[in-house]
């Protein structure tokens, strides 16, 4: 059975949520509960991290499309960073980054962030 | 029932009732016999009560060689017999004995000793019937002893029946001597205190005794009480010469009285001594009543884990059998906690007082708090204030399935210290039988959620199927296949074969994110959309972006559909193509193989008009032999037990190596790269694959039907 497992960790200006393992159809609703959580608890700024990510799928993604319009009318975003070539390359086929922007790593998103502000 | 007991004879089954029955008639004629023969020769009748006289000897010689004839019939034809020792067969045998001895003291009350005494031929008839109908009683008497002695068959067996046949053959003997000599009521006395002695000792044991309710040893008591009754009396009348039945008895053979009389003291002691037995055994029939309604309470459990029943209708026999075996004053069964707290069945509690106890913190926190079966011998040690409460004592049972706890058992008494340490474990055994039939009951409905899902995925796949185009169209120019092989579940591919505006033919492949139903519903919408769109569409990209701007705000915003799109232009060969984040289109020319990619988002994860600044259209100028391919992800991305996904590479290797073959071939062999690949693995996800060849007119394929 795949697992997957979402953790959190707060930093000055964004929420850093961490992604390890399958996110597919099964996991994908826990994924969303648990994404919902954090969004309404912290900041308005939330990085992604998928550097332990193994797997995506379409159910998977779905779930940045549901808090990506509400987060952004707030003022604040969703950037995703560190992302493996298998889970970059399904992202990109899509055409997400017309979406999300992406960066190789989280410090990268940080600094962006710092940027904007 | 013992009556219809079952022996085998020369392998013949004979039911032990008719044999009884035969039995009776047999004893009945020969005292019919023994009454006519006395009536025929007046000398036996003149005679009768006056004692011992040559005539009425041979007269009742006859007739006991005839009894005696039956009774050894009958001995042979129950040598074989099975006689089990039961509660059944004893009580039965009480039952008749008791009845069968007071009718016949009755009948010996009811008889005018007149009748007795004098001559004549009533006299005669029923001077033996009493006097045999005593010899059928305690011949019966003996008969059941040897049978209730050989069912428990010891070494000592053997030599003890035929030393009690001996006493019994001495006490008869005695009976005769006693006419003549004081010595012979001696004997009897001698040989009836020995053969009394031996019955104490050697009676068996009654392995099923100490087993039986309180209420059958009532009954046995009873019984038992009864037959020494009977016997008590007996033995009054038989022991006096002057009574009806001693002179009946007398008159068949001297002093046959004392003989009866004898046995009937044996018998007594027996029934005594059974008496003292199942008094013994009394004490501990209230732990044997609870053993055994314990069990019948397990067992009753267990059917009904079998029933698979609905979750109340478990906990409410639960309580129902808790209350029955702990003697518990109540019990309830609760789902749930705080304000979901649902009371699922009460015994002798009505609901809202089980909701009031409820209100009480402590109670409540009592009753959440137990992670494991706990006793509670006095809430007031709990600090629960008990003045105004009815209930003092109770057990709680959570009960917990995979972990959780899903319900709790609580039974109650008024008293403190109301239950027995027995009860918190049966209680607790009764909590571990209900969570593996609550699971069941579980695992049951899961079984049937599993065929709603069946179903649902039947009409989902049959949504998809008839999407589909069933044709495979004749196009100048081109060579075309297409197929879509469904995963287990419907993964929401879609293709189809399209005219724009211009009546220029295209393709559609689509795929729509989700599965079941809902991806069915929205390819269903897609179509649709297509169908309608297409005719205004001047081509791909701006088909794409039509649908995006009419299938907008239509989606959930977890979905999407990616789409990718060819028109074909026969005139020139060329070949438009747009990419809504759809797999990329793989093209073998003479040259090699590449991959066609161009800009495109998929549909429904931006609005409109994002979607319109970032599609792509590319054209292709396609020579006889290209070969466009187009799949869905389900193709690169198929993967095998070890969970590698087939990837593209593997296609571009495979179109390489094909020579000039038709689009049904190139799609055919890509399928067959899929099962080489995926080794026998499920598909997780449709697989579509269109392939286009192009080809001059004269070169046309045969267009073909499926």
């Amino acid at each position: 059975m795949n697992t997957f497992t979402i953790t959190h960790t707060h930093h000055d200006r964004a929420e850093i949520v961490h992604l390890h393992g399958y996110l597919d159809a099964h996991t994908a609703s826990q994924f969303e509960r648990d994404l919902r959580v954090i969004i309404e608890q912290g900041d308005a700024h939330v990085i992604v991290d998928f550097e332990h990510l193994d797997y995506i799928s379409s159910a998977g993604l779905g779930v940045f499309m549901v808090f990506i319009e509400d987060i952004r009318k707030q003022g604040g975003d969703i950037l995703l960073a560190a992302m493996r070539d298998n889970v970059f390359s399904v992202f990109d086929l899509l055409g997400f980054q017309v979406l999300f922007r992406i960066f190789p790593t989280v410090d990268e998103a940080m600094a962006a962030l710092s940027n904007n502000a | 029932m013992p009556i219809t007991m079952q022996v085998e004879h020369n392998g013949k089954q004979v039911s032990g009732g008719v044999r009884m029955v035969v039995w009776i008639l047999l004893t009945v004629v020969a005292c019919i016999a023994h009454g006519t023969l006395g009536v025929v020769i007046p000398i036996a009748t003149s005679e009768a009560g006056q004692g011992w006289t040559a005539q009425s000897g041979i007269l009742s010689a006859i007739g006991l060689v005839c009894l005696l004839g039956v009774v050894a019939l009958v001995a042979i034809f129950v040598r074989n017999r099975r006689v089990q020792s039961s509660f059944d067969v004893v009580s039965w045998f009480l039952t008749v004995y008791s009845v069968a001895s007071l009718a016949l003291l009755l009948l010996g009350a009811l008889t005018p000793a007149s009748i007795i005494g004098s001559a004549g031929i009533i006299s005669a008839v029923s001077t033996r019937i009493l006097a045999l109908a005593s010899i059928v009683v305690v011949v019966g008497m003996i008969g059941f002893f040897v049978a209730y002695m050989r069912a428990r068959p010891t070494r000592r067996l053997r030599a003890y029946l035929i030393t009690q046949a001996s006493l019994f053959a001495v006490i008869g003997l005695g009976g005769l001597l006693s006419v003549s000599t004081e010595g012979g009521v001696v004997l009897v006395i001698m040989a009836t205190i020995t053969s009394s002695i031996m019955t104490v000792v050697n009676a068996p044991r009654l392995p099923w005794l100490p087993t039986l309710s309180l209420d059958k040893k009532l009954r046995l008591l009873w019984l038992a009480g009864c037959a020494a009754f009977a016997s008590v009396l007996m033995i009054v009348v038989f022991f006096q010469d002057d009574t009806v039945l001693s002179v009946a008895a007398t008159t068949l053979i001297g002093r046959l009285n004392l003989a009866v009389g004898a046995v009937y003291v044996i018998g007594l002691v027996a029934f005594v001594r059974l008496i003292v037995t199942v008094l013994v055994a009394l004490p501990n029939s209230s732990i044997v009543d609870r053993r055994s309604f314990e069990i019948e309470s397990l067992a009753a459990l267990a059917r009904l884990m079998a029933e698979s029943a609905s979750m109340e209708h478990i906990l409410t026999r639960t309580t129902e059998l808790a209350v029955r075996v702990t003697q518990a004053h109540g019990a309830w069964a609760e789902v749930g906690s705080g304000d979901e707290l649902n009371i699922v069945a009460t015994q002798h509690v009505h609901v809202d007082y089980v909701r009031s106890l409820h209100r009480n913190q402590l109670i409540r926190q009592v009753i959440a708090g137990a992670s494991s079966p706990v006793v509670i011998d006095s809430l007031a040690e709990y600090g629960v204030d008990t003045r105004a409460l009815a209930i003092r004592s109770m057990v709680i049972i959570p009960i917990a399935v995979d972990g959780a706890r899903c319900a709790t058992l609580v039974a109650f008494m008024t008293a403190d210290f109301g239950f027995h340490p027995d009860d918190h474990r049966l209680l607790a055994a009764f909590g571990d039988i209900l969570s593996i039939a609550i699971e069941q009951s579980r695992l049951h409905a899961s079984v049937l959620e599993q065929e709603r899902l069946q179903k649902e995925a039947d009409v989902a796949r049959e949504i998809q199927t008839s999407l589909l185009p069933r044709l495979h169209p004749r196009i100048e120019g081109i060579d075309l296949y297409g197929i879509m092989v469904p995963a287990s579940e419907v993964g929401g591919d879609y293709f189809d074969y399209v005219r724009f505006a211009d009546g220029s033919f295209g393709v559609v492949i689509a795929d729509v994110a989700g599965k079941g139903i809902p991806a069915a519903l929205y390819m269903a919408t897609l179509k649709g959309a297509v169908l309608a769109e297409v005719r205004e569409a001047s081509g791909p990209a701006d088909l794409l972006h039509r649908l995006s701007l009419t299938l907008s705000g239509q989606m959930d915003k977890r979905s999407y559909i990616t789409m990718s799109c060819v028109q074909f232009q026969p005139s020139t060969s060329s070949l438009r193509y747009a990419r809504a984040g759809h797999s990329p289109m793989i093209i073998k020319t003479s040259t090699g193989v590449d991959i066609v990619r161009p800009k495109g988002v998929a549909i429904g994860i931006v609005p409109p008009e994002t979607f319109r600044t970032q599609i792509e259209e590319v054209e292709l100028h396609l020579v006889d032999g290209d070969v466009c391919l187009l799949t869905t992800d389900g193709v690169t991305e198929r993967r095998n037990e070890s969970m590698q996904e087939m990837g593209i590479a593997a296609i571009n290797a495979l179109l390489l190596n094909t020579a000039a073959q038709s689009a049904k071939d190139i799609v055919g062999q890509v399928q067959r790269q899929l099962d080489h690949h995926a080794q026998g693995a499920d598909a997780h996800d449709d697989v579509t694959i269109v392939a286009i060849r192009a080809c001059s007119g004269s070169s046309l394929p045969q267009g073909q039907l499926e």
